[in-house]
């Protein structure tokens, strides 16, 4: 079966809170996405980890678009998964700060 | 029942269609006895509508054909009901079955049967009388059918061995069969069912192999050529059904073969020549035509070359026999010619050949082993040989001397003695001289001879217990003369031993007198002293001078032979050199040792160190020729030119006086002291105590021959002395006479109750004491001499002998009773002895001996071998054995006890030995081989590692049993380094820090010390290897552990090197079936696995080929030739080649195993492969396949169905060639997946084959829709046993496109994660690999959910579908939805990203638009990469 979507905030190694995203984010489920991404004040730093996950579609990346526009957004993500050439496509990384994992 | 074949019920293979059949009427057919028999003829009629009364392969195809109505059963419409059930039955199992129907049992028979059991027989067989179809075996099947028929008993036979002749001639085969009747509804009997199976590869493998092992347990601890022989005699006269005889015949130099072995026919039998001339045109055997070419002939018309021959364990004789070159791996030259006569009742296949070439290589290398024992063997007697030749010559030499010079000596005493006509005075003068310097070439002959026997090791020390002191001093003072004649001081310091010491007396008056004349020779001015002490178990004697001294560098020298000191200050020169080295052998001969310390121009000191010892002679021993006078004339004549003729004569008395007795005399007084010591000292040696304490002292210290006793004495008078005396073992015996002042009878009486010998009254004559004296001593040597005899008998056993008291107490024993339990024999000991187990650590050993003696004490014989105790710690077997003698109080018990460690250790050696050699037979790599025999080495001599060295670049690699690298340190690459350059065995002895290097022909004995490690060559052949066992704790290592370690080495050093060899070959046929297998590089869509067996010997024949031809078509086969080896893998690559022509030819299925048939029958060996060919058209989705006794392909539908393709099965190639083919054909859905196999997979041992398919089909039912890649893997998997197939195997597996894939979905995004995890299904199935199937799905989900929000707005109600193809490496989807576009639902923000992700992710979006929808198109072509799973 597809994985489910979760979202929770874990701590980070540096103690500042990650919002933890993993499963497939589709339309189906991009609006609660939408809502925990807008969970950070804007212009602080906000660090989301998209480590583990597996599907991203064009509604999840409008989503970062949107957060990332506000400011200090952070994003982790994995090494050469599908989600790094969707968020390189989409020029995120002019608004975002991108790690790998 | 398999569920894959309960979903199929149409597949004939399928038996669970014939138990609904079975169970009512075959399995309890007495208990419906009312069934009518037309019930039965419906239910078969029922039957009949879906099956076929003939179904199935060859047989049923022959049945149909066959004209009935000309046989007894008449047409097969007429038969029972029972008949047709059964022979449905019959036709349609894979058993091997055959039954006899009617009154003369008419044959009928499977598939099964005819091809395993039948062979040329059928399909003559069919419907003909049991009798005739078996009449060769009919002797032993009638009876049992005949019982059958009578009892309704059912017969079981295992492993029967019958003559059947179904190959052509006469085969030994084995079955397990059993015979049951068949009984109509009646219970009468009107046939019978056999169900067969064949074991007689099984049988004659088994039986080979035993002959093999049993050679090479055998070979193991043969050493000598001739040892070797008598093996192979008799091993191989123990399989007379292989070889019904056997030669064995060896190259010699001058171009004839020796007859070595023979088993089974007797030498000289024209068939058997002791010798045979190898180049001579009539040769009995064809042995230049082996020696040529070096391989094996196979000769036929044996029986006709010879005539009359033995048959061995056959009634017919052979007509066969193979000649295998006897040649060592990796040696090209045989060195003998093996020839084993066929057992005529089986084919002389390659597995015949295979078995005599092992039986050849073991032979050839016992042999290499046999030659390099031997020549190893002679050089060492040659060497012995040359040795003694030496000393022989020396004592020859000296012999020769002795002759003259004692006629020289004799006259010369003879005129020098004569009083009667008197030598004037300048005669007797030079006279003298004559005599003194033949005296002198006396003594140094004697020493030459007494080199020479040291030599020879002639010369043992006669030990007699002396009183070393008195010894030394008479010697000394002998020579004092001398010292004193030439200015010197001499002083004599002796001190007493406290017991007697060990050694022969001649011997140790050389070793004294040489020391002495040495330091008078090199003494000018001083003096000269001689000490002797003793210093815990040992004599330390030390002659020290004021002499010129030796240099230092000069002192390592003193003590070789033939050494001279150079040109120094000295007395007199001449001299031969020998005498301190006499003196080192001499002591060595002791086993004690020499030095010398000296400081030029102040003086040197020579010690001479013996240890107490045992001695081995007895006190009574004679006299060896005194050598003193020699000594002395010698030195006399250094300092004077004249000699004192009286003074010589006077010590001459002196010095014969020394054979006497010891008389001890004890006497408070003085002046009596010294008038006895007068009265006695010219007869015998004199000892004197000032009274009884001190001459009990002595006495105990050094036991008197007499004892001469004053009775009234202070502090311990005479008959206190005699007590004391009598209570001690050692003086009990000791005559003693009494001196008393006091006359009279009742003294005399009183002193001879008290125990005295006899009894003297002072004032007494002196020549009554001295004859007293004499006559006393005379009686007690006669009384002793029978006690002495016994004890000189008694210690000279090697048994161990002690002597209990009725308590148990010991009272004696003897010497070899401490030599092998370390307690001193003199003390007394209580059971439970010291030497008995320990009763905490070892109960069980202790109650065992305890037991035994107690049982001995309560009356009972003792015979028995029992564990015990070494006084140090390690523990010894004893044969011990012992019975009473006397009774009551009285009773002794008289045990003798043997050292059996070293047998019972042997033993288990030899028990050890046995076993590797059985563990390296099994073992058939080399990785089993290193693996089973370090195991087996570490546990034989308690090993702490084994590994195996071999040697690159001169540096030592070592592996464990496991194969893995292990580090050497310094000691072993040491010893292992001698071990490979000396090729002998080396151990290493640690000591402390030290570590030294002995070797097992080096001074190492048992008592040499701990050893930390040993090293060994591992053959005489083979240079580059060697074994080390490391050794921790270090441990004593016993001559016969260090032979054994070279026996053993040996042997796993052979089966290593035949492990190579057999590595090799297995490489050579591996690598040349890999190379003639089939294409790897295969269409994408396929699959193709060959695995080759993990723990066979040999290599095996399966093959697969994949054949691309014209127009869309493909041909696949896969194919199993008999046996293995090289053999099979030719065979194989030729038929694989024949096969790719005819279907390149484009020859259908049939015509192509039909053309293989006749094509089988050319090539050796390939008559009974099995092949299955099929032809594809991949473009139709068709194909035609024939199959030629193979296991039958299985059809995996894309719905996991499967399906068997056995609709054209027909007996394996050249069994019957010229019959046509059959055909059939299969349709092959889109995606279907067909799979081409060989027995390995699903074959195991004591199951059925259609067990195994059944597995398969249930594996395959799982993997539906999987990539071909996947299923091949799959089934390999899911099918092998974990540890290893035991046969090769290969696959083939071919899909038939790739199913498409049509989804279709809700509009609503909800359903976009099941659209998503389908479509990764589907790429996954095809073979898409991860990242391009990641990206597609982003791609398709980006369209879909576009599709869904554009298109319907998610209206749940309208449908979005999902297309997709994989054609010609090109993925392409289609989503499709039929809804209008509605702009405005989003911004073009979003949607354009959307489509930029297609874009950027596929090769091509294409997107249709029109009023009925949107078609997205979207294509993306895999790169080989992406595609490939394949590897």
């Amino acid at each position: 079966m597809t994985p489910a979507l979760t979202i929770d905030t874990r701590d980070g190694a540096d103690g500042t809170a990650v919002l933890h995203v993993a499963g497939d984010i589709d339309l189906s489920n991009v609006e609660r996405f939408r809502q925990a991404l807008a969970g950070g004040p804007p212009g602080e730093r906000f660090v989301v980890d998209l480590t583990d996950v597996t599907y991203l579609d064009s509604s999840g990346v409008a989503a970062l678009f949107g957060r990332a526009k506000q400011g200090g957004l952070e994003l982790v993500i994995a090494e050469g998964c599908v989600v790094a050439s969707l968020v390189e496509l989409a020029h995120l990384d002019d608004l975002a700060t991108i790690r790998t994992s | 029942m398999a569920p894959g074949g309960c979903r199929h019920p149409t597949g004939v293979g399928d038996a669970g269609r014939y138990d609904a059949v079975i169970a009512p009427d075959m399995s309890e057919p007495s208990s419906r006895p009312t069934v009518p028999d037309d019930t039965v003829a419906q239910q078969a009629q029922a039957g009949s509508s879906a099956l076929p009364l003939f179904a199935g392969g060859d047989v049923a195809a022959v049945m149909a054909g066959f004209d009935w109505s000309a046989s007894t059963l008449g047409p097969p419409a007429q038969w029972p009901g029972l008949l047709q059930t059964m022979v449905r039955i019959l036709l349609t199992s894979r058993f091997s079955m055959w039954m006899g129907w009617g009154p003369d049992l008419r044959f009928l028979y499977n598939d099964a049967y005819a091809r395993d059991t039948l062979g040329a027989k059928h399909p003559w067989a069919l419907g003909r009388p049991a009798r005739e179809v078996w009449s060769e075996a009919w002797d032993d099947l009638g009876p049992r059918i005949d019982a059958v028929l009578r009892t309704g008993q059912a017969t079981w036979d295992e492993a029967l061995l019958l003559f059947l002749e179904r190959s052509g001639y006469r085969e030994e085969t084995y079955h397990t069969f059993s015979y049951s009747p068949i009984s109509d509804v009646d219970g009468g009997i009107v046939g019978m069912l056999c169900v067969v199976t064949e074991d007689t590869e099984r049988v004659i493998n088994d039986r080979r192999l035993a002959t093999l092992g049993g050679l090479a347990a055998e070979l193991s601890s043969a050493q000598t050529e001739r040892a070797v022989f008598d093996a192979v005699t008799e091993r191989l006269a123990a399989n007379r059904q292989d070889l019904p005889f056997a030669l064995t015949y060896v190259f010699e130099g001058d171009g004839g073969a020796r007859l070595a072995a023979a088993s089974g026919i007797d030498v000289g039998h024209p068939a058997a020549p002791p010798r045979i001339d190898v180049k001579g045109g009539d040769a009995a055997w064809p042995l230049d035509e082996v020696l040529r070419t070096g391989r094996s002939v196979l000769l036929d018309g044996v029986a006709t070359r010879f005539g009359a021959l033995p048959s061995g364990a056959w009634e017919d004789p052979p007509d066969r026999a193979l000649l295998v070159p006897l040649a060592e791996g990796g040696q090209t030259d045989p060195v003998g010619v093996f020839v084993a006569a066929c057992n005529p009742y089986r084919p002389p296949d390659p597995a015949y050949r295979n078995f005599a070439e092992l039986l050849a290589g073991q032979v050839a290398s016992a042999m290499a082993s046999a030659r390099a024992y031997e020549a190893e063997r002679q050089r060492a007697e040659a060497l012995a040989e040359l040795d003694r030749a030496k000393t022989e010559f020396f004592s020859n030499v000296s012999h020769e001397f002795r002759t003259p010079l004692t006629l020289i000596l004799g006259p010369v005493e003879d005129a020098l003695a004569d009083d009667l006509e008197p030598l004037p005075d300048p005669q007797r003068l030079r006279l003298r001289v004559v005599q003194r310097n033949a005296r002198r070439l006396r003594r140094l002959v004697n020493d030459m001879l007494d080199f020479a026997r040291i030599e020879g090791g002639r010369l043992e020390a006669e030990t007699v217990p002396t009183d070393l002191a008195a010894l030394t001093r008479e010697v000394a003072l002998s020579f004092a003369p001398a010292v004193e004649r030439a200015g010197l001081a001499f002083h004599l310091d002796v001190e007493p031993s406290v017991r007697p010491v060990a050694v022969d007396q001649g011997m140790w008056e050389k070793i004294v007198l040489n020391l002495l004349s040495n330091a008078l020779k090199f003494t000018l001015a001083g003096s000269v002293t001689c000490r002797l002490r003793p210093e815990g178990d040992t004599m330390v004697l030390a002659v020290s001078d004021t002499g010129v001294g030796v240099p230092a560098d000069q002192l390592p020298l003193l003590f070789q032979r033939f050494h001279r000191a150079p040109r120094t200050a000295a007395r007199s020169h001449e001299g031969t050199g020998i005498g301190l080295a006499l003196v080192a052998e001499l002591a060595r001969l002791h086993g004690g040792s020499v030095a010398a310390t000296s400081e030029p121009g102040v003086g040197s000191t020579f010690t001479v160190t013996i240890p107490m010892g045992t001695a081995t002679g007895t006190a009574i021993a004679g006299q060896r020729e005194s050598s003193r006078q020699a000594f002395l004339d010698e030195a006399l004549q250094w300092v004077a030119d004249e000699v004192d003729e009286a003074d010589t004569a006077d010590r001459r008395t002196l010095a014969g006086r020394t054979a006497e007795a010891t008389v001890l005399v004890a006497d408070d007084n003085p002046d009596v002291r010294g008038y006895l010591r007068r009265l006695l000292e010219p007869f015998w040696r004199v000892v004197v105590a000032a009274d009884g304490a001190e001459a009990l002292e002595l006495a105990r210290r050094d036991p008197p021959d007499l004892v001469l006793t004053d009775v009234m004495m202070p502090r311990l008078d005479g008959f206190g002395l005699l007590t004391g005396l009598r209570r001690d073992p050692a003086t009990a015996t000791v005559p003693v006479v009494f001196l008393s002042a006091r006359a009279g009878e009742e003294a005399a009486v009183e002193g001879l109750d008290a125990g005295a010998d006899d009894y003297l009254v002072k004032p007494f004559s002196g020549i009554e004491l001295v004859a007293r004296v004499r006559s006393n001593l005379e009686l007690a040597a006669l009384r002793n001499r029978e006690a002495q005899w016994r004890a000189a008998l008694v210690e000279s056993l090697q048994d161990g002998v002690a002597v209990t008291d009725a308590a148990g107490r010991m009272v004696e024993a003897n010497a070899a009773f401490e030599r092998i339990l370390g307690y001193s024999h003199t003390d007394r000991y209580d059971p439970p002895y010291p030497w008995f187990p320990d009763p905490e650590r070892e109960p069980a050993h202790f109650a065992q001996t305890n037991g035994a003696f107690e049982q001995l004490l309560a009356g009972e014989r003792l015979n028995a071998v029992l564990p015990v105790r070494h006084r140090l710690g390690h523990q010894l077997f004893v044969a011990l054995s012992a019975s009473a003698v006397g009774e009551g109080d009285d009773r002794r018990f008289v045990v003798a006890l043997h050292d059996v460690t070293a047998e019972l250790a042997a033993a288990e050696r030899e028990a050890a030995l046995a076993q590797l050699a059985t563990g390296l037979a099994e073992a058939t790599d080399v990785a089993g081989v290193r693996r089973a025999g370090l195991a087996e080495l570490r546990r034989v001599f308690g090993a702490t590692d084994a590994v195996v060295v071999s040697w690159a670049d001169d540096r030592p690699q070592a592996r464990g049993a496991d194969g893995s690298a292990v580090p050497l340190d310094g000691r072993a690459t040491e010893a292992l380094a001698r071990a490979r350059d000396e090729r002998r065995v080396v151990a290493a002895a640690a000591d402390g820090s030290r570590t030294s290097v002995e070797d097992e022909a080096g001074p190492v004995s048992e008592e040499a010390g701990p050893v930390s490690g040993v090293a060994a060559p591992l053959d005489p052949a083979d240079v580059h290897r060697a074994l080390w066992l490391d050794i921790d704790p270090p441990r004593p290592m016993s001559a016969d552990d260090r032979s054994l370690v070279r026996l053993v080495a040996n042997l796993f050093g052979q089966a290593l090197r035949r492990a190579q060899l057999f590595d090799d070959l297995r490489e050579v046929a591996t690598a040349l079936q890999r190379s003639i297998l089939g294409p790897t590089d295969v269409p994408d869509g396929m699959a193709v696995r060959y695995l080759p067996a993990v723990r066979a010997l040999e290599v095996g024949g399966d093959w697969y080929d994949v054949v691309g031809l014209a127009e869309g078509c493909l041909a696949v086969v896969v194919g199993d030739c008999t046996g293995r080896g090289l053999q099979a893998a030719t065979t194989m690559g030729q038929l694989r080649s024949a096969c790719r022509a005819l279907l390149l030819q484009a020859k259908g299925p049939a015509d192509v195993i039909d053309a293989l048939d006749s094509f089988a029958e050319r090539i050796p060996g390939a008559s009974c492969t099995t092949v299955f060919c099929a032809v594809i058209d991949t473009d139709e989705g068709t194909m035609r396949y024939s199959c030629a006794g193979h296991l039958p392909a299985v059809v995996l539908e894309p719905s996991g169905a499967t399906t068997l393709l056995d609709q054209a099965s027909a007996l394996p190639l050249g069994i019957a060639p010229g019959r046509s083919r059959p055909e059939a054909s299969a349709t092959l859905a889109q995606g279907a997946t067909v799979l081409l196999y060989t027995d390995g997979l699903v074959e195991r041992r004591h199951e059925a084959i259609d067990a195994g398919i059944a597995r398969l089909r249930l594996a395959l039912g799982d993997m539906a829709g999987h990539h071909p890649t996947a299923i091949a893997d799959g089934v390999l998997d899911a099918l092998l046993p974990a540890e290893g197939q035991e046969d090769d195997v290969a696959v083939v597996a071919y899909r038939q496109g790739t199913p498409d894939l049509h989804l279709t979905a809700p509009a609503s995004p909800e359903h976009l994660g099941v659209l998503r995890q389908q479509l990764r299904h589907w790429l996954a199935a095809v073979g898409v690999a991860q990242r391009p199937a990641d990206e597609l799905v982003v791609a398709v989900g980006e369209a879909c959910a576009n599709a869904m929000e554009h298109a319907y707005g998610f209206d749940p109600a309208a449908e979005v579908a999902v297309d997709a193809t994989y054609r010609a490496g090109r993925i392409e989807v289609r989503v499709t939805d039929r809804g209008g576009w509605k702009e405005a639902r989003s911004t073009s923000d979003e949607r354009g990203r959307g489509l930029a992700i297609m874009r950027a992710l596929v090769d091509e979006v294409d997107v249709q638009r029109d009023p009925g929808g949107t078609v997205v198109q979207l294509r993306r072509r895999l790169a080989a990469p992406d595609a490939a799973r394949e590897g």
